[in-house]
């Protein structure tokens, strides 16, 4: 059974950082990638409900063209990736997720949030903090050195 | 903790000499002292040592002669230079001769213990290493890498668990050695003169699987021209080895459930028993005992399989070890290829030190295959790591099955983190931590946090 890397996000600002990690921790390990984006449906703060539900359509779209460009970038390092965008709230629609799925080697955090606010250092406080306890494997955060 | 080692100063200062002697037997070092390179040469005939200090100019003799000397007598001893006036040019041709480093005069006490604990764990590792591969070179045994204590304990359990030929489950995250703790049992049974079989669960249908498992008998079905023999009878009287036990379908652990109750197997299409007699060693990454409550996996084939767990801790819950299986796969990789590598410099070593390997073991020995692949000299440099490893700090969260830790580790570790995330600045890090700067230095001292 092909080992997966889990990269996952909450936003469509997807850092280049956290795909190049991925990517290399892929190799390291060879594993196949997939990438996850959980978006609110107010990630665009559209507050009139009919203008929230055509905003989803848009949001998906937003979403997929933005990992349409590191995509390539992973198949060209040779690692297999495969994609989903989903729609809700996140806490919710990550636990759906796992339950639907088979179980990673690896969680990479590429999301906009940090995982512990600096002043509060709980991981509660975010909603992946809240889903650790279901989580079968390491959970990694990447960033830049400073 | 610092490693303790036998080391020789070759001085001709005498009050210099003392002086360094003192330092160094007080930190708990074996010294022996010399004052011209000819006493040193005859004093390395008569003893081991670790480590060679020596003054580059000694007067008949000079540091480099005696150097070069150290090195033809014995490769592995670690010989560090001490430089004075204008002479660090020649310090430096030193080490391209194969000094470890050097020390410019006047010593610092600090700069001392630091360069010579080195120094000493370099040429420890180097010791272990040749033990290894004496253990490995003549035997067929698989050999558990490790100094750490979780590593004893785990080597003291698998012998114990061996002689009992009960049925075990492995756990622990993917590349962490499952496969290999299971060889080890196998090895240490009374079963080691027969077969070892290994089989990942993952990724086939019930009737691929059964046909693996079962074998068949001729004509079974369309295409079954003659019988077959499957997996657990090949591994009759031996051990059969199930990874990713937890994706087994259901109707494969029915079927497997009653070959460990009843001691015997059908072939797919046949009707007769056939006894046998193997020993079954599971392996998951998966938490069992969620997917048994899931009902994905039987409660009564996990309860015979998990007769005794053995749980593998995660690579980076053993750093410690890091170093020695560093250099364990160095070597295995140079025997495949026709580099001539010493090891690793001390900048890349901190790297791999540092990081959290969420790969675990599989993980290291790959980078250190692809780092001897590009390596251009004889030393593993950082340009030859992954770049994402410099590049970035990868700050990992407990995995939730590791044992609970108690409130002080917990703390040192997200004290070591935020530290690390600010490039030291003890004014940031206490900011951000909430508290003042005296009890940030309070806590780093408590701690023993690496400053």
């Amino acid at each position: 059974m092909i080992r997966k890397i889990l990269v996952l996000f909450d936003t469509i600002d997807i850092r280049k950082e956290v795909v190049r990690y991925a990517i290399g921790l892929a190799k390291r390990t060879d594993s196949a990638l997939m990438l996850l984006i959980i978006l609110h449906p107010n990630f665009w703060k559209k507050s009139d409900p009919e203008e929230a539900m055509l905003g989803q359509g848009e949001l998906e779209k937003a979403a997929n063209e933005a990992l349409a460009p590191h995509i390539s970038g992973i198949v060209r390092e040779g690692v297999k990736v495969s994609t989903e965008v989903r729609i809700g709230e996140p806490h919710s629609e990550f636990l759906k997720f796992l339950a639907q799925n088979a179980s990673f080697q690896t969680i990479v955090w590429g999301g906009a949030e940090p995982l512990i606010k600096a002043k509060s250092p709980k991981t509660e406080d975010h909603w992946l903090g809240r889903a650790k306890s279901i989580i079968d494997c390491p959970l990694v955060v990447p960033s830049l050195r400073s | 903790m610092d490693p303790k080692g036998k080391i020789l100063i070759v001085e001709d200062d005498e009050v210099a000499r003392k002086n360094l002697s003192r330092l160094l037997s007080r930190d708990g070092h074996k010294t022996t002292a010399a004052s011209t390179g000819k006493e040193a040469i005859a004093l390395l005939g008569k003893d081991s040592f670790d480590l060679v200090i020596t003054d580059l100019v000694l007067g008949e003799m000079s540091g480099i002669d005696l150097l070069t000397e150290v090195k033809r007598q014995s490769e592995d001893i670690e010989v560090i230079v001490i430089t004075g006036y204008a002479s660090v040019a020649t310090a430096i041709e030193a080490t391209k001769k194969g000094a470890y480093h050097y020390l410019q005069k006047p010593l610092r006490a600090d700069e001392v213990r630091h360069l010579i604990g080195k120094a000493i764990e370099k040429k420890k590792l180097k010791d272990q290493m040749k033990v290894l591969e004496e253990k490995v070179r003549d035997q067929a045994e698989p050999e558990l890498i490790g100094q750490s204590q979780s590593v004893a304990e785990l080597a003291k359990l698998i012998r114990q668990v061996a002689l009992s030929d009960t049925n075990v489950l492995i756990t622990g995250e993917s590349g962490t050695g499952k496969e290999l703790v299971a060889k080890l049992i196998h090895h240490h049974s009374r079963r080691f003169k027969k077969t070892f079989v290994a089989f990942n669960c993952g990724g086939f249908t019930e009737e691929l699987l059964a046909n693996e498992l079962f074998g068949h008998e001729k004509d079974a079905f369309t295409g079954a021209t003659s019988t077959k023999t499957g997996l657990l009878e090949s591994a009759n009287g031996g051990t059969l080895f199930f990874d990713e036990v937890g994706d087994m379908p259901i109707s494969m652990q029915v079927k497997l459930l009653r070959v460990i109750q009843e001691r015997e197997l059908i072939r797919v299409g046949g009707n007769k028993p056939i006894p046998i007699d193997v020993r079954i060693i599971g392996a998951t990454n998966q938490d069992i005992k969620k997917t048994v409550a899931a009902g994905t996996f039987r409660h009564d084939l996990y309860y015979r399989l998990n007769v005794i767990t053995i749980n593998l801790p995660p690579l980076r819950e053993r750093k410690e070890d890091i170093p020695l299986l560093a250099y364990y796969f160095l070597r295995r990789a140079m025997k495949k290829s026709d580099r001539n590598i010493k090891g690793f410099s001390d900048e890349a070593l901190k790297i791999l030190r540092s990081y959290d390997f969420p790969g675990n073991v599989r993980e290291l020995e790959n980078i250190v295959e692809r780092a001897v692949a590009l390596a251009s000299g004889d030393t593993i440099e950082v340009r030859d790591l992954p770049p994402d490893l410099g590049e970035m700090e990868i700050y990992s969260y407990p995995y939730k099955n590791q044992e609970f830790k108690t409130l002080e580790a917990l703390e040192r570790e997200y004290i070591q983190w935020v530290l690390r995330k600010v490039d030291r600045n003890k004014t940031q890090a206490a900011k951000i931590l909430g508290i003042d700067r005296a009890s940030l230095w309070r806590k780093v001292k408590k701690y023993e946090v690496e400053d």
